[in-house]
């Protein structure tokens, strides 16, 4: 059995074009990229209990999104979502794709199709379209 | 290599996130290693259900210093507010951990400490009068059987010596 790291590790989706999710990040506010990295180093030590609890910063998704979870959080009254997915046995969550909440069910609309087909794209071949997302972690 | 932190809009709004952030998860952790319910937590440190929930969100940010010190006094843990250079509130953030989230009571640590083994490094005076004092175990010169006085040996140093 391998043993399980003690801190989570944040993986991105990558496309041909690169890392799909520094793309979006990069264009995002400073106070935007300040909450994210925030989120992220809060999420890092915990065990996986811990993310299941932290249901303001972090939540599973259901019915046809099953499988996934979303980084969230509020700038201003904005609310932002990053929709990935947790893998427990190697502590990793892997960003699929992110941005802003306008309506309450136009995101999962609009992006929860493309977070399921880019999910199945990592799990064929983890190296190929995922990389490390480490730089969310560094302010 | 340019640090996001050198730019001021983004630093301030770190700063932000991470104190509410910090007391929500703090207080989320410490009502789990209690294993209560808000409900239940509210109880113990006197605010309604829905105050814990608040104070549980990370997006709240608005509680005040003198409720914290309630909640500390209630739970007898420490709490620290304090102004400080931006690189320490990188360097606390960065070695966050789930067992630092929920701190020990004072009585805890007392106890905890009593179960160790003695610490075999030399301990200097200050360090342990001061040691001594937290535990509670300090008279001025005695110990209780249960606390040996910590060998503690002075070396003298020949006056030739310092004199070449």
């Amino acid at each position: 059995m391998i043993p399980s790291p003690h801190r989570w590790t944040f993986r991105s989706y990558c496309s041909e074009a690169g890392d799909e999710i520094r793309g979006w990040y990069e264009c995002q506010t400073r106070p935007v990229q300040a909450e994210i990295t925030v989120v992220a180093l809060y999420l890092q030590p915990l065990d996986v209990q811990g993310w299941i609890d932290s249901d303001r910063d972090y939540k599973d998704l259901r019915g046809k999104l099953s499988g996934l979870g979303e980084l969230r959080f509020v700038v201003g009254k904005e609310q932002h979502r990053v929709l990935g997915f947790r893998n427990d046995d190697l502590k990793e969550f892997t960003m699929l794709v992110a941005g802003r909440k306008i309506a309450k069910f136009d995101f999962y609309l609009r992006h929860g199709p493309t977070a399921l087909k880019r999910k199945a794209e990592v799990d064929s071949d983890r190296a190929r379209f995922s990389c490390n997302a480490d730089w969310i972690l560094l302010p | 290599m340019k640090s996001k932190f050198d730019d001021r809009e983004f630093r301030h709004a770190f700063v932000s996130a991470n104190v509410k952030r910090g007391i929500a998860y703090q207080l989320r952790a410490l009502r789990n290693a209690k294993k209560m319910n808000q409900t239940q937590f509210g109880e113990l440190i006197g605010k309604p259900q829905p105050v814990i929930c608040r104070l549980e969100n990370p997006n709240y940010g608005k509680v005040s210093v003198q409720t914290l010190i309630e909640i500390a006094n209630t739970l007898d843990v420490g709490l620290l507010v304090k102004f400080v250079p931006h690189d320490r509130v990188l360097r606390e953030v960065g070695r966050l951990s789930q067992e630092e989230l929920a701190p020990h009571s004072y009585e805890e640590v007392k106890r905890r400490s009593h179960e160790q083994p003695k610490p075999e490094v030399p301990v200097t005076t200050a360090a342990k009068g001061s040691l001594d004092l937290y535990l509670g175990r300090s008279s001025k010169l005695g110990y209780s059987e249960n606390s040996p006085p910590t060998k503690i040996e002075v070396h003298h140093v020949a006056e030739n010596t310092l004199n070449g």
